[in-house]
């Protein structure tokens, strides 16, 4: 994750999530590769990182 | 938006600083909103593409059901013939929910709720929601947990099985649909919403301000709504359904005319609700950063408590949304900061998600308040919660976990949070407001600070003495809070103040203020401004119970409104060491002075 003025770019937040949007099904069952890996890998690990928040008297352990 | 293109030809997602600002200052058009659901249905992509990769090829993984791959196949099909309905299955927030979740037990290889295969079978269920919406033919399996077939969006079959885990065949022919096993049988109705026999449909709330539409799911159905684990259902009745409808109407009728600019943008971020039972005297909700869209909410029938809870849970929304995208501080678990929302300390990414709700919170009771200038609750609630939101939020900005992305959210929150601290609020309800708040963080160190054990040691033998002062240098500050409270809390005298600043005034508070949990006399003396009874009665419970927190910081609180000296100041701000010095005192006799008397005298010392 960076925030560097992209090259011609807006400058702003460059996630490590892959912009999926357009992509189909039936083409991202086939793709291949390092980068899809990587983003895969990116995507499952920050799942040990999602917060829950609520007020109290909702019996969460993580809350706000 | 993609950024620059990788070897796959795809970028990554990327969020201009304009649009990073507006969210930071919960301003400006829905695009920014947008924005993040686009990055939420690329997370969810491509965990599910994880998912199948990870299991399709062990059979052990998901027997009995198909292969989860041939789910995928299905999704693909939909997506050809009718791209909406996938766009829906994907934006479902559950659908959110569910993939985390699998994706955890996957990663750390147990079960879950249920076996394995019924958590990663739900895929086959999220494919024939897909498909009954397009009216695509079909048929495959799903999982049956303790005889409920969940299709998300759609709603729930039950049939007869004694098996707690099973199998049911889902077909669709001719546009229609039904759910079957060995044992039963049930159509869906073509009206999909609606119940019919073994068939629970989900029902939607649909809202309209003029021009302002909200339509919500009320989603008492789908498995994976709840914070942390699949749920059975918990079905409302058809008159519970009303009630909310109605409530959310009204809510949302004073939030699009107070705010309207936010109701533009909130159901870009808010779609379907988990509505949970009524807590008397409170709202409770909550929100996961799973699940996009969806908030969990207590009933409530009073329409400013509940579009403040809406507020408060699409910040929590889109908050959650723009972490999957930022990194706005570093991760550390540490339960190490005061937060007026909370009973307990907190870590710094629980901080930041309250900042940013209670500041649309705050943002919700200051447009009330300044259209409704009689309305003291408003006021109340505007006074104590922009003055907590801009305390916790100086805080945070000195912490070193933020990263630049973070300093630079709070800076955005603060633009708008920091004038309003000046504006002017009627007198009652601020001076109420500043008493909740004395009330919470004197509260809070009791339980949660750990004094010194050499100071109080100090300060005993001191006592002991017969000195004036202890004679040692100025009192240490405490910094590091312990998770684990010394002694219970029910902060009832602010529920009492809500009765009292709400619509029936004085009279809620004698009629109802009994019935609040944990309420004693002396809160009720106290928040109906008797405070010669409150002081009375804190000493008697305190001579009955010299260490329980409400009781120590009550007694400070009508010592105060009395007035103001050593002996209030001492409970209000150094309670923990006034208690932790009385007990050393009482350990010594198994009689002590009151600690009323105790607390007089540190209070000579004490800021």
């Amino acid at each position: 994750m960076t925030q560097q003025p992209r090259s011609g770019g807006e400058a702003g937040i460059d996630s490590e999530l892959l912009d999926l949007g357009g992509v189909s099904l039936a083409r991202l069952r086939t793709l291949d590769g390092s980068e899809l890996r990587k983003a895969l890998r990116h995507a499952v690990e920050r799942v040990t990182y999602i917060p829950v928040t609520a007020s109290e008297g909702q019996g969460a352990k993580r809350v706000d | 938006m993609p950024n620059g293109q990788n070897a796959l030809g795809l970028g990554t997602h990327h969020l201009p600083w304009p649009d990073f600002d507006s969210l930071a200052r919960s301003e400006g058009d829905p695009g920014p909103v947008r924005g993040l659901r686009a990055a939420e249905r690329s997370r969810r992509l491509l965990l599910l593409r994880s998912l199948i990769d990870q299991t399709t090829k062990s059979a052990d993984l998901f027997t009995p059901l198909p292969s989860p791959e041939t789910a995928w196949e299905l999704l693909a099909r939909v997506e050809r013939v009718a791209p909406a309905e996938i766009e829906l299955i994907l934006a479902h927030p559950y659908t959110g929910s569910w993939a985390g979740y699998t994706t955890r037990l996957c990663r750390q290889d147990v079960t879950g709720v249920c076996p394995f295969w019924v958590h990663i079978g739900h895929v086959h269920a999220l494919a024939a929601a897909a498909a009954i919406r397009a009216g695509l033919p079909f048929e495959t399996e799903v999982p049956v947990w303790q005889g409920k077939v969940s299709l998300p969006t759609l709603g729930m079959a039950t049939l007869r099985t004694d098996a707690p885990f099973s199998v049911a065949r889902v077909s669709c022919r001719n546009g229609e649909a039904k759910v079957e096993n060995q044992g039963s049988l049930v159509r869906l109705p073509k009206d999909r919403t609606t119940d019919a026999p073994g068939w629970w449909g989900v029902r939607e709330a649909v809202m309209w301000s003029g021009e302002r539409r909200l339509a919500v799911r009320l989603d008492d159905l789908d498995p994976y709504r709840g914070l942390y684990e699949p749920l059975p259902p918990r079905r409302l009745t058809s008159v519970e359904t009303e009630a909310w409808r109605t409530a959310l109407g009204d809510a949302w009728h004073l939030l699009a005319t107070l705010l309207p600019g936010l109701a533009d943008t909130l159901p870009e971020g808010l779609d379907s609700l988990v509505p949970d039972p009524a807590v008397p005297f409170r709202l409770p909700s909550a929100s996961t950063g799973e699940a996009f869209g969806s908030a969990i909410i207590a009933y409530g029938d009073h329409a400013p408590t509940l579009a403040a809870a809406l507020v408060h849970e699409f910040q929590h929304i889109r908050l959650g949304g723009l972490l999957h995208l930022a990194r706005l501080y570093v991760d550390d678990p540490r339960e190490r900061f005061y937060a007026p929302w909370r009973e307990d300390p907190r870590p710094i990414g629980g901080v930041l998600h309250g900042i940013y709700a209670f500041f649309g919170v705050t943002m919700f009771w200051r447009a009330l308040a300044a259209a409704e200038p009689d309305d003291q609750l408003a006021a109340f609630e505007f006074a104590l919660w922009r003055a907590q939101t801009w305390r916790t939020l100086k805080v945070m900005r000195a912490d070193p976990s933020l990263t630049t992305a973070g300093r630079r959210f709070l800076d955005g929150v603060a633009e708008r949070l920091e004038p309003w601290q000046d504006e002017p609020v009627a007198p009652g309800p601020a001076t109420w407001a500043v008493a909740a708040a004395r009330d919470h963080y004197a509260a809070w160190r009791i339980r949660h600070l750990r004094p010194d054990p050499a100071t109080a040691d100090t300060l005993a033998a001191a006592w002991r003495a017969g000195r004036s002062r202890p004679g040692a240098g100025p009192l240490p500050e405490l910094r590091d809070p312990t998770p684990v409270p010394d002694g219970p809390w029910h902060d009832a005298r602010t529920d009492l103040l809500r009765l009292r600043l709400g619509p029936g005034g004085e009279t809620a508070l004698a009629n109802r203020g009994p019935a609040v949990p944990g309420v004693t006399e002396g809160d009720l003396a106290w928040a109906a401004g008797r405070a010669e009874d409150a002081v009375t009665g804190y000493r008697r419970l305190l001579s009955r119970e010299p260490d329980d927190p409400c009781a120590l910081v009550g007694l400070g609180l009508a010592l105060a409104a009395r007035s103001a000296g050593p002996a209030s100041r001492a409970l209000l701000h150094r309670p923990e060491l006034v208690r932790a010095v009385h007990r050393l005192l009482r350990d010594d006799t198994g009689t002590a002075p009151p600690v009323e008397s105790v607390a007089g005298w540190i209070g000579r010392f004490t800021n």
